[in-house]
């Protein structure tokens, strides 16, 4: 794999994995009824820009694929 | 075609013709007229708009705000998946629009953002918290941070990553704008090796959205799917509903604004092609029908087995407060299935006619949003209180038309920095 | 931790609507708003007529939508059971209020303080009412902070553009004393108390009388048990309904 798909991939990756932690894991959990306080704050302070930064990081890996410099850049 | 065949110059970019001049000023009344409206709600609150709470104030607390809402982000729905679609399965005929079509996506889904902060009565705090503390079990958030972010940003990016090779192809051009050209290009020389990488990427992104269309759209109608307490909301058919209206009135957007690109430069004219509105015709023709087929079979449901209430709502649909909107809706939609139907039958389409088709949806589509949006927050209450009503007032009618034609200048001003027809067909060669 | 309730006497309602005045003075609720509200219904025809009388809070819901589809958290349930809006965190949305099945939000449509019934920006009317001084326009109980989360939840008078709805008047609670409704009524239809002590009125009057609570099939739990009467049907007319707030 060249050093561009494996950025790009990681990149991707990285992404995804922090979307779905910040999901599940750093937001406010999840339970019904919702009977408790707890479940109104997200348990990480920015829990849901955090997810949002995972998501676009997804797509960010694109960009990094193809503008990513070398290989036949030149011909 | 080559390169050379069509320059910046006939492509329409840099030159600000009379007609044009004259719509940008118009658009920027329209808009005007729309932030001094959005200002008396600042100032005085949303009692300047036609909602009121349900229940002893007998109003409506969501309407045109939120059934535009819907409505953005609908047509931005139909952009990105013809985009999307039209690169993978690789349909000649419609590949000049695909820019539009992600441009109306990008524009779609801002005005969506806008029309959001037009319905919050704390529309700053609304930014901050969101981010802030954004709950995973609302249906809120994937509408928030799915749409608003990552629907948004990937659009953004495969429009980006797609225009690359048409700003190299400008930035050979001398121009005021090659350094804007060099830079979108980011180093790209159309070399073999880097279209094949975009090929890829753009497959695998085209991939990637679909999903996210699905999250989204179905977590859109959560937000009225979840309520069992409102009658009216509560139906399986909800959610594809959503899917295929989106489709109609993006298809119909786009329809009418080939016609008017095609219209205004004539030289993408061989590109556009009757072959472009006839394919356009068909798609809206057949999700017409289907639609309508959805209305048919939800009437029916709720007029006969449902709860008393859901039949109410029915009746209020078909011939109470709530009919003018139900039968544009249905009418409209009828008559553009019926000239698709036609100029089928005939085996030749106008082009004239796919854009009234166009019209016709659009029209029906917004009279079906806002009918989601009010009946059963007016006539929906299980508790015996009175029955309501929503009228909007100008503040909301300007806002929202105001909206409207922000998006529009947003197109021509686009339109006039960058080709709004790709230069050539990307897989001609 | 308490478990609050409440219950409402049918069999005793009169329906004079002094909760609705009591509350109204209690929490500055502007014009049109009605946290505490007494439906006067009407069924049959014409002779073979019946009144009767539905006093509606908030439900307080166990299991409460507007609890549930809140983005932000500013609607949130406390563990004694007292469902309240952070006006802080509030973004304006009324996703709770359309949730709700029971009616009982109310947004601010306009700033809280113009919608008083008497225009405090009229100084000479209101020192006149006010004994030749100007009173405070809301009770400085509601800008206090409460529970163990200290968010900003009482009364009605925070900010524009924000959800209200009944607090079980939080802020007397928390000092011990009953809320303006259930304090206020002349023939003691309101009960509240403590479900966890046995010994606490609502728990022996929840023992000892018939009960039931509004919508119960729409599942949502509420924490307001109505005595000795009947749900309200489709049968039900209402007789006054308020006119619909299109007023500025
Ligand atoms: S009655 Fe309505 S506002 Fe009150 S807790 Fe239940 S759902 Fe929420
Ligand atoms: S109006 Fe306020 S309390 Fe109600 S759902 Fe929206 S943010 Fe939450």
């Amino acid at each position: 794999m060249s050093t561009r798909a494996l950025l790009a991939a990681s990149i991707a990756l990285a992404g995804f994995i922090l979307g779905v932690v910040a999901y599940f894991v750093l937001a406010a959990p999840w339970g019904f009824p919702p009977d408790s306080v707890a479940h109104s704050n997200p348990r990480v302070p920015f829990a849901p820009a955090i997810f949002v930064a995972g998501v676009m990081m997804v797509f960010i890996a694109a960009i990094v694929y193809e503008l990513w410099p070398g290989n036949g850049d030149h011909t | 075609m080559s390169i050379q065949a069509r320059t910046l110059r006939d492509t329409g970019v840099g030159r600000w013709g009379p007609l044009s001049v004259a719509a940008g000023a118009a658009l920027l009344a329209i808009v005007a007229v729309g932030i001094a409206a959005y200002s008396q709600q600042l100032i005085h609150g949303e009692v300047v708009t036609g909602l009121r709470d349900w229940g002893t104030q007998g109003g409506s607390p969501w309407g045109l705000y939120i059934a535009f809402v819907v409505y953005f982000i609908g047509v931005s729905f139909a952009g990105i998946s013809i985009a999307a679609l039209v690169r993978l399965l690789r349909i000649e005929a419609l590949q000049p629009i695909t820019r539009m079509a992600e441009l109306l996506t990008i524009v779609s889904l801002v005005l969506g953002a806008f029309s959001v902060l037009a319905d919050l009565g704390q529309p700053l705090r609304g930014i901050t918290n969101l981010f802030r503390y954004a709950r995973p079990q609302s249906p809120f958030f994937g509408t928030f941070s799915l749409v608003m972010a990552g629907y948004l940003f990937a659009s953004l990016v495969y429009f980006y990553l797609a225009g690359r090779r048409d700003a190299y192809l400008l930035a050979q051009e001398p121009s005021r704008l090659q350094w804007f050209y060099r830079w979108w290009a980011a180093g790209y020389r159309d070399t073999p090796a880097q279209r094949a990488r975009h090929e890829r990427t753009s497959f695998l992104l085209a991939i990637a959205i679909l999903p996210l269309l699905v999250t989204a759209h179905s977590t859109l109608g959560l937000v009225f799917g979840l309520m069992g307490g409102r009658p009216g909301w509560f139906s399986a058919l909800q959610a594809p509903g959503f899917v295929v209206l989106a489709g109609v009135s993006g298809l119909g957007h786009i329809a009418v604004m080939a016609a008017l690109v095609r219209w205004l430069l004539p030289s993408t004219r061989e590109q556009i092609r009757p072959a472009t509105f006839r394919l356009l015709g068909i798609f809206l023709m057949v999700l017409g029908m289907i639609y309508l087929y959805f209305t048919l079979i939800e009437v029916l449901t709720a007029g006969y087995a449902a709860h008393e209430r859901e039949q109410e709502l029915v009746a209020l649909l078909l011939w109470g407060t709530y009919a003018p909107y139900f039968w544009a809706g249905t009418v409209g939609l009828g008559a553009a299935v019926t000239i698709g139907l036609v100029q089928g039958l005939r085996g030749s389409w106008n082009i004239g006619a796919v854009v009234a088709m166009g019209i016709l949806v659009n029209i029906a589509a917004i009279a079906k949003r806002l009918i989601i949006v009010t009946p059963s927050l007016t006539h929906g209450s299980l508790l015996p209180y009175g029955h309501g009503v929503y009228i909007p007032t100008w503040v909301e009618v300007a806002i929202i038309v105001g909206l409207m034609s922000l998006g529009a200048l947003a197109i021509l001003a686009f339109s006039k920095l960058f080709p709004i027809v790709p230069l050539e067909s990307e897989h001609a060669s | 931790m308490p478990k609050y309730a409440m219950t409402i006497d049918l069999a005793r309602c009169m329906g004079c609507r002094a909760c609705m005045v009591a509350c109204k003075v209690e929490n500055n609720t502007p014009e049109e708003q009605f946290w505490m509200y007494v439906f006067r219904l009407e069924e049959g025809e014409f002779p073979d007529t019946r009144l009767t009388f539905l006093p509606r809070p908030c439900q307080h819901c166990d299991n409460a939508p507007c609890v549930k589809v809140c983005p932000v958290g500013a609607r949130y349930k406390r563990e004694d059971g007292i469902v309240l809006t952070d006006f802080q965190r509030c973004i304006g949305c009324r996703y709770c209020e359309v949730a709700c099945p029971y009616g009982v939000n109310y947004f601010h449509w306009k700033s809280p303080k113009k919608g008083q019934y008497l225009n405090w920006n009229k100084d000479a009317e209101v020192k006149e009412r006010g004994n030749g001084e100007t009173p405070p326009w809301h009770n400085p109980d509601h800008d206090r902070r409460y529970g163990e989360e200290r968010r900003l939840t009482a009364g009605a008078v925070h900010y524009k553009g924000v959800m209200g709805k009944c607090t079980f008047c939080v802020h007397r609670v928390e000092k011990g004393l009953e809320p303006a409704c259930v304090a206020n009524c002349p023939v003691r239809v309101f009960e509240f108390g403590d479900l966890e002590d046995p010994e606490s009125t609502v728990s022996r009057k929840l023992r000892e009388s018939n009960r039931f609570r509004l919508l119960e099939d729409v599942g949502t739990e509420p924490r307001v048990f109505y005595l000795n009467g009947q749900p309200p049907t489709s049968e039900h007319r209402q007789l006054d309904a308020v006119k619909g707030g299109k007023k500025g």
